[in-house]
């Protein structure tokens, strides 16, 4: 009579190495198509920047400072502030055709959540790519991830961006100074450095 | 949308086939790939999806639909295999698979991309509901019935597979998870108890049509025991305080509460129990402007001239609103009669999807 088997032998058994067919669960993805940055300028002396609120938990509070950056350290430079004509959820033709129109380059932001960072990624891209105009996205950090994601989908991963900390919401004037003057918690170079460098030719140096 | 994502094409850069591999290697694969919730998953070989796609008349290369974790994210497409494999891996029965298609056609994902970690809410109605032994009473919403809990894990899995993956810090950024999200909140109405029209028929379909209707958001839950004689009214304010602001009220209620509704308030038809819900759910206009989701959410509406928020938008602070459309609010009637237990999800409707074009 066979003796059982022990779970040792059990354990060690062959029978258990016998392989397996499975199918793959995972969808299809889209077909990517690369694109390509526009030409910079070699500096923005001179030159008018939008300054694009996405409408989302005091984004438009970060890109005022952004814009007080500029009138205190660049005051050549022409900033404009505009916010999107309905919410970041939409394609906004009318503000990229006033951009393209009487700018020289964007600065969009801020991406601070799983909808809103996608979007303003997008939207950078849109600006950039379809009419022309150089522009750098701005998000919190922990949406750094989020944007590598979309960008690259989105045929750019080259798109430029800065970080500053997350949250934005709620901060004081001084604190999103702070986060102005600061250095992007992704990179640990001062933001107003990647932000110009990315709206430049400097971005090719 | 943007236009990128609107007119994508596909590639079918996806293989068909795992590497061939022990059970023990292929479920370790699942995991350390991100294709599963983390619980062991009955393996997709080809004998199961073969069977569970013999309970569909579609093709198993038919497009089923497209979907992705947030607006803005390019959609993945799918197939009625792929869809297949997923319910297989979830444990599903082949004969729930109409279920299953019908809830991937619908886009919607169950496993969107909000900071705010929503989760879905599926209710099943028509005859459906029988064919396939799912449970409407005592546990409906929790784990005791076998469709009921399969066909909510496989909504869940489907849809982190087939959109391009749900992982955290890249395609989900819930920052504290949602419980709800195991398996979706999936039951059946209770049509049989119910006193009034079941939720598919509210929404335009035929009693006899089988369906599933899918809710979005899951993060506000009020709850309560009955309705009493003398403040009744105040306990349902109170209850309809604690929504969220981003959210519109699902009433859940066990059928001894649609009955004391009807006892209390006159309440014959859902469409009157969701007047008085509408009317009862007031707020000062500017504690409601100053709710931070609807700074986020609703503001940009009002903003734009979109009614009825531009018109709150006008009101003196203490001008009372009452800010949760009728349009928006649901009924849905669901439990087993043990005790007039009844809740209010905050969770948006999103679709009903015809279980029956997927037979």
């Amino acid at each position: 009579m066979n003796k059982p088997a022990t779970p040792h032998e059990l354990s060690n058994s062959a029978a258990f190495d016998e392989k397996i067919t499975v199918l793959n669960p995972v969808g299809f993805p889209p077909k990517v198509n690369k694109k390509a940055l526009s030409p910079r300028p070699e500096s923005l002396d001179g030159k008018t920047i939008y300054l694009v609120d996405c409408r989302f938990d005091d984004s438009i509070d970060l890109l005022k400072q952004i814009q007080a950056w500029f009138a205190d350290h660049m005051p050549s430079v022409n900033t404009k502030m505009i916010s999107l004509s309905a919410t970041y959820q939409h394609d906004d033709k009318k503000t990229w055709e006033e951009i393209k129109a009487n700018g020289d380059a964007a600065i969009v932001g801020v991406g601070h959540c799983s909808n809103c960072a996608p979007a303003v990624a997008t939207h950078a891209i849109t600006i950039e790519t379809k009419y022309g105009v150089p522009t750098v996205a701005l998000h919190t950090d922990k949406f750094d991830r989020v944007v590598q994601s979309v960008t690259k989908m989105a045929g750019l991963p080259e798109a430029q961006r800065a970080f500053v900390p997350m949250p934005v919401m709620g901060k004081t004037v001084e604190e999103l100074r702070e986060y102005v003057y600061g250095k992007d918690p992704i990179t640990g170079k001062p933001v107003m450095q990647e932000v110009i460098a990315g709206l430049t030719t400097a971005l090719n140096t | 949308m943007s236009e990128h994502v609107s007119t994508a094409e596909f590639e079918r850069t996806t293989p068909r086939l795992v590497e061939p591999d022990t059970e023990e290697n292929l479920q370790r694969h699942f995991h350390e790939n991100g294709w599963t919730d983390y619980l062991p998953i009955v393996l997709p070989t080809e004998k199961r999806v073969a069977d569970m796609l013999a309970h569909t008349s579609r093709k198993p290369d038919e497009i089923v639909g497209r979907m992705a974790p947030t607006e803005f994210r390019v959609a993945w497409e799918y197939t009625v295999e792929k869809v297949a494999v997923n319910a297989v891996m979830a444990g599903a029965k082949p004969e729930y698979f109409p279920v299953i298609l019908a809830l991937a056609a619908s886009g919607v994902s169950a496993r969107g991309s909000t900071t705010s970690s929503s989760a879905a809410m599926v209710v099943v109605n028509g005859p459906i509901r029988k064919e396939i032994k799912m449970n409407w009473g005592i546990g409906a919403m929790g784990p005791y019935n076998h469709a009921n809990a399969t066909i909510g894990r496989a909504y869940g899995l489907l849809s982190q597979n087939l959109q391009g993956g749900s992982e955290p810090g890249v395609s989900f950024m819930g920052s504290q998870g949602n419980g709800y999200t195991y398996n979706n909140v999936t039951f059946a109405e209770n049509e049989e108890a119910s006193p009034w029209e079941p939720l598919h028929v509210q929404k335009g379909f035929k009693p006899t049509d089988s369906t599933v209707s899918i809710f979005y958001g899951c993060r506000s839950t009020t709850f309560c025991l009955g309705l009493r004689e003398k403040y009744w009214r105040e306990h349902v304010r109170d209850m309809l305080a604690g929504i969220d602001g981003n959210s519109t009220p699902c009433l859940l209620l066990d059928p001894l509460t649609a009955q004391q509704f009807i006892d209390r308030g006159g309440f014959d038809t859902k469409a009157k129990l969701i007047r008085f819900i509408h009317e009862t759910a007031e707020m000062p206009a500017g504690r409601y402007w100053d709710l931070q989701l609807v700074q986020n959410y609703v503001y940009p509406w009002a903003t734009f001239g979109q009614e009825p928020m531009a018109s709150w938008l006008k009101a003196k602070d203490d001008e009372l609103i009452q800010h949760f459309p009728e349009k928006d609010i649901n009924v849905v009637v669901v439990g087993g009669e043990a005790n007039a237990y009844w809740r209010i999800m905050g969770a948006k409707y999103r679709k009903t999807v015809s279980v029956d074009e997927w037979r």
